[in-house]
C-alpha cells in the first residue's frame, strides 16, 4: 500500500523530481568523477613505477634530510665509488648508479620547448637492461658527452631522427647529436614526460653531481631473494646514513608518495563536491517541503480514510529514497563519463594515460551511491515528518500553505547562531594558533555563520524584496509588481531558494576578495621592496623552474648593466633552541654585493652585504631561534649528510619578500646541488636607459628561448596574474554549486507556478499576455537570485576580510573588496537567474487559459 | 432574423458547434447554435447541467475555440484571431466574472479592479472607476486583500473589475453560484444597475430562476441546442419553462 502511494506520488509529479534529482546527479558526478580520475592517474603512475623498477631488487641511497619539498624528498647523493663496493657484495649481479635531472628541456627545430604539460627530465643511460625501463627503438646508447638518446614520443612529435642535432637546455644551452631513440617499456613516452638520456659522466656534470649518484639500483643474482640481498647489503654498509630498500619497498614508497599527493587533490575536489551536495540537499529539502504542502489535502484525505502517520511518513520518505537512488546511479555513471572525458582532454594535451579505460574502484561506486542516497533521504526527513503530522481535518480546508513565519523568534535565534559562529571563526583565525583547533574553529564558525543566515533568512526576505523590488512596479508595471509580491508570498520558500545560491556566491565572493587582496598585496610587496629595472624569469610552465646561471654571468658582463643577481629558493631545516631539527623553512639566496640595492628588507641590524660570510635572518625568526647578531644558526640544506653552521650577519624587518632567511648564491651553490637560477634582477648603469639595457640583454637570450625579459611593472603584473589563474580555477569548481542552486531556483519557480495555475489562468483571462506572464516569472527569479547573491556577497566580504586579515603576517598586507568584480557577480547572478527561469516562464506562459481556470 | 438585430448585437454565434473527444467518447457540447446578444441588454443562459452553457460562454469570450461555426464580437470575428490578438480583445473589450477564485490574491481589491487596465498599460478613467466602486459599494474595502474579504465581497470586486474596463460585453458564469441569497441579490442588482445605468451588455449563465429573473431575456439550452427563450422573465415564468423542458 505504502509503496503504491510512493510510486503514484512520483509518477504524478515526475517533472518536479527531475530537477531535484539533477542536483544530486551533478553533485555525485563531480564526487565520483574526481575519485575516478585520481584513481586512473594513480593506477597509471603505479604501472609506471612498476615498469621502471621491474628488474630492480635493491635501492641503495642516503637517508632523506628534508621531506616533501616542491622537488620531492631531498637527500645527499652517494659517491660513485659505492657502485663498485656494492658489486663486490656476494649475490649482486649488477649495480648501476642513477641520476635524474629535473629541468632538461629539449628544444624543437624552431627553438621552442618540445614538452608542455609534463615534466622534462634528464637521465643517465643505464646499460643493464634489467635495471632500466628504457629500450632503444633505433640507434645506439650515448658514448660521448655530446651524444644523447631521446624518447620516441618527442622524436615523432618534433620529427627528430638518429643523426640529427638537437639543442637542449640542461639548463645551460648545449647542442647534442641524437644517437638513439628509445621507448619506455612498450610506450613511446611515459605520461607525456620529455626524456633525454646522457652518458653517466655527462648526466653527473649537468646535475652538478660529478663523481656522485642520486642512488644505486641493484640486481640480484638468480636464486638470491630481495630480503637476503637486503640484509647482506646492510651488513656490508654500516654507515647509518645509508639506506637499503628492496625493490618492492621502493616501489611501495613511490606509489604511496603519489597516493598522498593525489589524496590531497581528492580532498580538495571533495570539498567542492561537498559544497555542491550541501546546496543540493537544500534544494531537495525545499522541493519536498513545497510538495508536501501542496499535497496537504491529498495526505489529509489518506489520513482521514485510515492511513497511519507512519504510513504517510514512509510513503514520502520512500519517494525520496527512490529519487535518491535513481539520481545516485545516474550520478555515478555521469562521474565515470566525466573522468573519461577528462582523460581524453589530458590525452589531447599530450599527457596520455596508458591502459584501456578509466579506473572505477568498487569503493567509488559505493561512496557515490551511499552519499547520494543519504543526502536525499536526510534532506527529505523533515518534510516527511511534517507530512505524517498532517491532521485529517486539513482535507476539508482550502489550499493549505506552509505555516507563517515567527519573525521575532527567527531573527533572535538567527542572530544568536550567527554571533556564535562569528565568534568561533574570529577566535580560530586570530587567537588560537594550534593547527587542528584552528581548522575546527574556522570550519564550525563558517557553518554557524551560514546557519544563522539560513535561520534568519525568511525574516530578511520581506524588507529585502521591498527594497530591491521597489523599482520593479515602475520598471515592469504590473508583471513587475506581481513578481515582487510573489517573492513575498512565501518568505520561507523564497529564503530557502535564495540561500542555496548564497552558499556558492559567498565562496565566489570570498575567493574574489581574497584573490584581489592577494594581488594588491603582491603589488604592494614587490612594489615596495623590490628594486629593479628589468628581470629575467624562466617563462611559462611550472615544469621549468629555472634557467642557467650562465645567463646571469653573461648579463653581468654587459657594459650597460650596473648589477645583476640571480635568485635561488630552497627549503631547509634549522636546529631549534632545543637542539632538534625544525620543520621545512624557506631560504633565499642572492648576490651579496647586489642584495642591498635590489631588496628593501626594512629596518636592519648588521649588514645584508655580509651574507657572503654568513646568514641574514628576519627579526621574527631570530626571536623564534633566540639568536642575536653574531650568534650562529645551524641548518641542513638536505643535499649533504652534515649540518652547516653560519654566523648571523644581519637581522632584517620585512619578511614578505625576503622570507625568514637569506644567504649568498655562493653559500647556496656550495651546499645545494641546484644548477639553475629562479630569477635574475637587473639594474641598469646610470645614464643607460632601461630600454637600451634590455636591447643589450636580448642577444644573450637567443639560445634561451624560454627565458623572459620583463621590466619591473610587467614582472609585478605577471606575479599578480598568477593569482588570477588560481582564482579562475576555483571559480570553475564553484560553478558546480552555483549551477545546482540555479536548478533550485528553476525548480521552486516551477512548483510555485504549478501552485498558482488557477491564478495565472485568471490573469490570462482578464487580458495578461503571455509575454507579461513570462516577464513576471523572470523578475521573480531575478529578485530571488539577487537576494541570494547579495547575502552571499556580504558573507563573502566578511570571510574575505577575516581570512585576509588573519594572514597579515604571511604577506597579506592589503585588503581589496574588489567592487567591480562583486558588481559583476551580482549582474551575472541576475542574468543566470533569467536563464534558470526560462523553462518555468515558458511553461507559465504556455498554460491553457481554460484548463488553468478550472484547476483548483 | 432581421438585420436590425444583427446591427445591434454586441456578440453573436453562427452555427456554433463544439465537439469534445472522438468516436465513442464524442460529446457535442454545442450543436449548430445560432444566437445573438444585443447591446445594452442582460441575457441569462439556463439549462440542465452539461447542456453546454459554459462552453458557449467560453467560446463567445475567446477562451475556447469552436469546432466549426463563427463567433462575432460586434464586427470582429474571433475565429481568425491569434492568441496575442485574443488576449488584447479580452483585456480591452471584455469583462469576466467566474463562479469563484476571481481575484489575484496578492493584489488589493482596488488593484484587482484596475487589473486589466494596468495590464494594458492604459490610463484609468478614474471617474468611471469611482462610480463603479460606489455602485458595488466597496469604497471602504479598497485596500483589503481578497483573503480579507467575504465571498460576496469578492464577487462584488470581480463584478467591479468586469465593469471598470467599460467593456463591450461582460460574461458571467454562475457568478452567484457560491453565495447566499442576500449576497446573490446584491450582485444581481449591481449587474442590473450596470445594464440600466451604464447601458452595459451582460451575458450570464445561471441555474437559479431568481437570478434569471433579473435578466431581460432568458435563453434555454439543452444538449447543446437552444430550445427555448423568454423575454422579460419572472421567477414564475422561468420555473414554468424549466418544468416544461424537464418533461
Ligand atoms: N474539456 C472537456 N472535455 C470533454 N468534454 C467536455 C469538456 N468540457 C465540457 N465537456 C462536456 O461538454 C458538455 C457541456 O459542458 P459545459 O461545461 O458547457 O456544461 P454546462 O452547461 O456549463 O454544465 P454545468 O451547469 O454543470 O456547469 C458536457 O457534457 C461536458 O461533459
Ligand atoms: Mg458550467
Amino acid at each position: 500500500m505504502v509503496w503504491r502511494i510512493t510510486w503514484r506520488g512520483l509518477l504524478s509529479h515526475a517533472l518536479r523530481f527531475v530537477m531535484t534529482a539533477l542536483a544530486i546527479v551533478l553533485g555525485i558526478s563531480f564526487l565520483v568523477g574526481s575519485f575516478v580520475i585520481t584513481d586512473t592517474i594513480r593506477s597509471a603512475f603505479d604501472d609506471l613505477f612498476a615498469q621502471a623498477t621491474k628488474g630492480t631488487d635493491e635501492i641503495v641511497r642516503f637517508q632523506a634530510q628534508i621531506k616533501n619539498t616542491d622537488l620531492g624528498d631531498v637527500r645527499p647523493p652517494v659517491p660513485a665509488s659505492l657502485v663498485a663496493a656494492i658489486e663486490a657484495v656476494p649475490g649482486v649481479r649488477a649495480a648501476e648508479g642513477l641520476i635524474q635531472v629535473p629541468n632538461v628541456q629539449i628544444l624543437d627545430r624552431k627553438g621552442k620547448p618540445a614538452g608542455s604539460f609534463a615534466p622534462q627530465v634528464g637521465y643517465t643511460w643505464v646499460r643493464d637492461t634489467a635495471l632500466s625501463p628504457w629500450r632503444l627503438a633505433s640507434g645506439r646508447p650515448p658514448r660521448t658527452a655530446g651524444e644523447v638518446v631521446i624518447d620516441r614520443g618527442t622524436a615523432i612529435d618534433k620529427r627528430f631522427h638518429v643523426g640529427d642535432r638537437v639543442n637542449i637546455l640542461t639548463p645551460t644551452a648545449k647542442q647534442y647529436v641524437i644517437v638513439g631513440i628509445t621507448r619506455f617499456g612498450r610506450v613511446d613516452r611515459p605520461l607525456g614526460t620529455t626524456a633525454s638520456l646522457f652518458t653517466t659522466t655527462e648526466a653527473q656534470r649537468i646535475a652538478n653531481k660529478v663523481g656522485k649518484f642520486d642512488q644505486i639500483a641493484v640486481a640480484a643474482q638468480p636464486g638470491v631473494s630481495q630480503e637476503q640481498l637486503q640484509s647482506r647489503l646492510r651488513a656490508a654498509f654500516t654507515d647509518p646514513q645509508i639506506e637499503v630498500l628492496t625493490g618492492t619497498q621502493y616501489r611501495k614508497e613511490q606509489q604511496s608518495n603519489i597516493r598522498k599527493q593525489l589524496g590531497f587533490i581528492n580532498i580538495a575536489l571533495g570539498i567542492f563536491a561537498g559544497v555542491g551536495l550541501l546546496v543540493g540537499a537544500f534544494i531537495i529539502f525545499n522541493t519536498f517541503t513545497i510538495v508536501v504542502a501542496q499535497r496537504t489535502r491529498e495526505l489529509a484525505l489518506m489520513r482521514a480514510v485510515g492511513a497511519s502517520p507512519g504510513q504517510v511518513f514512509r510513503a514520502v520518505l520512500g519517494e525520496s529514497t527512490l529519487v535518491g537512488l535513481i539520481a545516485s546511479i545516474i550520478g555515478v555513471a555521469g562521474g565515470v563519463a566525466l573522468a573519461a572525458g577528462l582523460r581524453a582532454l589530458l590525452a589531447a594535451l599530450g599527457v596520455s594515460l596508458p591502459g584501456g579505460s578509466v579506473v572505477v574502484e568498487p569503493r567509488t561506486v559505493v561512496l557515490g551511491l551511499v552519499v547520494g542516497l543519504l543526502v536525499t533521504v536526510l534532506a527529505a526527513l523533515m518534510p516527511a515528518r511534517k507530512a505524517a503530522t498532517t491532521p485529517p481535518i486539513a482535507a476539508l480546508r482550502e489550499v493549505a500553505v506552509e505555516g507563517e513565519v515567527d519573525l521575532a523568534r527567527r531573527i533572535t535565534s538567527g542572530v544568536v547562531v550567527f554571533a556564535v559562529g562569528t565568534a568561533a571563526l574570529l577566535l580560530g583565525l586570530f587567537v588560537v594558533s594550534s593547527g587542528t583547533q584552528e581548522i575546527w574553529l574556522v570550519g564550525l564558525g563558517a557553518l554557524g555563520v551560514f546557519g544563522g543566515v539560513i535561520t534568519a533568512g525568511p525574516a530578511v526576505v520581506r524588507p529585502f524584496a521591498r527594497l530591491f523590488g521597489a523599482p520593479l512596479p515602475r520598471l515592469r508595471k504590473l508583471p513587475g509588481r506581481l513578481a515582487r509580491d510573489n517573492t513575498l508570498r512565501n518568505p520561507r520558500r523564497s529564503a530557502r531558494t535564495a540561500i542555496a545560491l548564497t552558499v556558492g556566491v559567498s565562496l565566489v565572493g570570498f575567493i574574489t576578495i581574497f584573490g584581489a587582496s592577494a594581488k594588491k598585496s603582491i603589488r604592494h610587496v614587490f612594489g615596495g621592496q623590490l628594486h629593479a629595472d628589468y628581470l629575467l624569469t624562466p617563462g611559462s610552465g611550472g615544469f621549468t623552474p629555472g634557467f642557467s646561471p650562465d645567463v646571469t654571468a653573461a648579463v653581468a658582463k654587459l657594459p650597460q648593466v650596473d648589477a645583476v643577481t640571480g635568485l635561488r629558493l630552497w627549503e631547509v631545516r634549522v636546529r631549534q633552541p632545543n637542539g632538534k631539527l625544525g620543520g621545512n623553512d624557506p631560504i633565499a639566496a642572492l648576490e651579496p654585493s647586489v642584495i642591498g640595492r635590489v631588496l628593501d628588507a626594512g629596518h636592519l641590524q648588521g649588514n645584508l652585504e655580509h651574507i657572503d660570510r654568513g646568514i641574514a635572518v628576519s627579526q621574527k625568526f631570530a626571536k623564534h631561534l633566540h639568536v642575536r647578531l653574531g650568534d650562529t644558526v645551524t641548518l641542513t640544506f638536505g643535499a649533504e649528510p652534515q649540518d652547516t653552521t653560519l654566523p648571523v650577519v644581519a637581522i632584517y624587518e620585512k619578511t614578505s619578500l625576503a622570507g625568514p632567511m637569506l644567504v649568498s648564491i655562493a653559500t647556496f651553490a656550495q651546499h645545494v646541488r641546484l644548477n639553475f637560477d629562479f630569477l635574475d634582477v637587473i639594474l641598469a648603469k646610470p645614464g643607460v636607459t632601461p630600454t637600451q639595457m634590455a636591447d643589450a640583454v636580448k642577444p644573450i637570450l637567443a639560445s634561451y628561448p624560454t627565458v623572459k625579459l620583463e621590466d619591473r611593472n610587467k614582472f609585478i603584473n605577471d606575479q599578480a596574474k598568477q593569482v588570477d589563474q588560481v582564482v579562475a580555477f576555483i571559480y570553475v569548481l564553484l560553478a558546480l554549486s552555483v549551477i545546482i542552486a540555479l536548478l533550485g531556483i528553476a525548480n521552486t519557480l516551477a512548483l510555485s507556478i504549478y501552485e498558482r495555475t488557477h491564478e495565472i489562468g485568471l490573469l490570462r483571462a482578464v487580458g495578461m499576455s503571455r509575454r507579461q506572464v513570462r516577464s513576471s516569472v523572470r523578475w521573480e527569479a531575478v529578485l530571488i537570485s539577487i537576494l541570494g547573491t547579495v547575502i552571499g556577497l556580504v558573507l563573502g566580504l566578511f570571510f574575505g576580510w577575516a581570512i585576509t586579515a588573519s594572514l597579515r603576517d604571511q604577506g597579506f598586507t592589503q585588503f581589496d573588496i574588489a567592487p567591480v568584480q562583486l558588481v559583476v557577480v551580482v549582474i551575472v547572478g541576475g542574468l543566470a537567474a533569467v536563464g534558470a527561469a526560462v523553462v518555468p516562464a515558458w511553461r507559465a506562459g504556455r498554460m491553457d487559459v481554460l484548463d488553468a481556470i478550472h484547476t483548483e | 432574423m432581421s438585420t436590425v438585430t444583427v446591427e445591434l448585437a454586441a456578440a453573436r454565434v453562427v452555427e456554433a458547434t463544439k465537439v469534445y473527444g472522438r468516436g465513442d467518447t464524442e460529446v457535442r457540447a454545442l450543436d449548430t447554435v445560432d444566437a445573438s446578444f444585443e447591446r445594452g441588454r442582460f441575457t441569462a443562459i439556463m439549462g440542465p447541467s452539461g447542456s453546454g452553457k459554459s462552453t458557449l460562454l467560453h467560446c463567445l469570450a475567446g477562451l475556447d475555440h469552436l469546432t466549426s461555426g463563427h463567433v462575432f464580437l460586434g464586427e470582429l470575428e474571433l475565429s481568425g484571431l491569434s492568441e496575442k490578438q485574443l488576449t488584447k480583445v479580452r483585456r480591452d473589450r471584455l469583462g469576466f466574472v467566474f463562479q469563484s477564485y476571481n481575484l489575484v490574491p496578492t493584489l488589493t481589491a482596488a488593484e484587482n479592479i484596475t487589473l486589466p487596465a494596468d495590464l494594458g498599460g492604459r490610463p484609468i478613467d478614474q471617474a468611471w472607476v469611482d462610480r463603479v466602486i460606489d455602485v458595488v459599494d466597496l469604497r471602504n474595502r479598497l485596500t483589503h486583500r481578497p483573503s480579507e474579504l467575504s465571498g460576496g465581497q469578492q464577487q462584488r470586486v470581480a463584478v467591479a473589475r468586469a465593469l471598470a474596463n467599460q467593456p463591450d460585453i461582460v460574461f458571467a458564469d454562475e457568478p452567484t453560484g457560491n453565495l447566499d441569497s442576500k449576497s446573490s441579490g446584491d450582485i444581481l442588482r449591481f449587474m442590473r444597475k450596470a445594464v440600466d445605468e451604464f447601458n452595459q451588455t451582460i451575458v450570464m449563465v445561471s441555474h437559479d430562476p431568481v437570478a434569471a429573473a433579473y435578466a431581460d431575456r432568458v435563453v434555454f439550452l439543452a444538449d447543446g441546442r437552444i430550445v427555448d427563450e423568454i423575454q422579460s422573465p419572472t421567477r414564475e415564468s422561468v420555473l414554468e419553462h424549466m418544468a416544461r423542458l424537464g418533461d
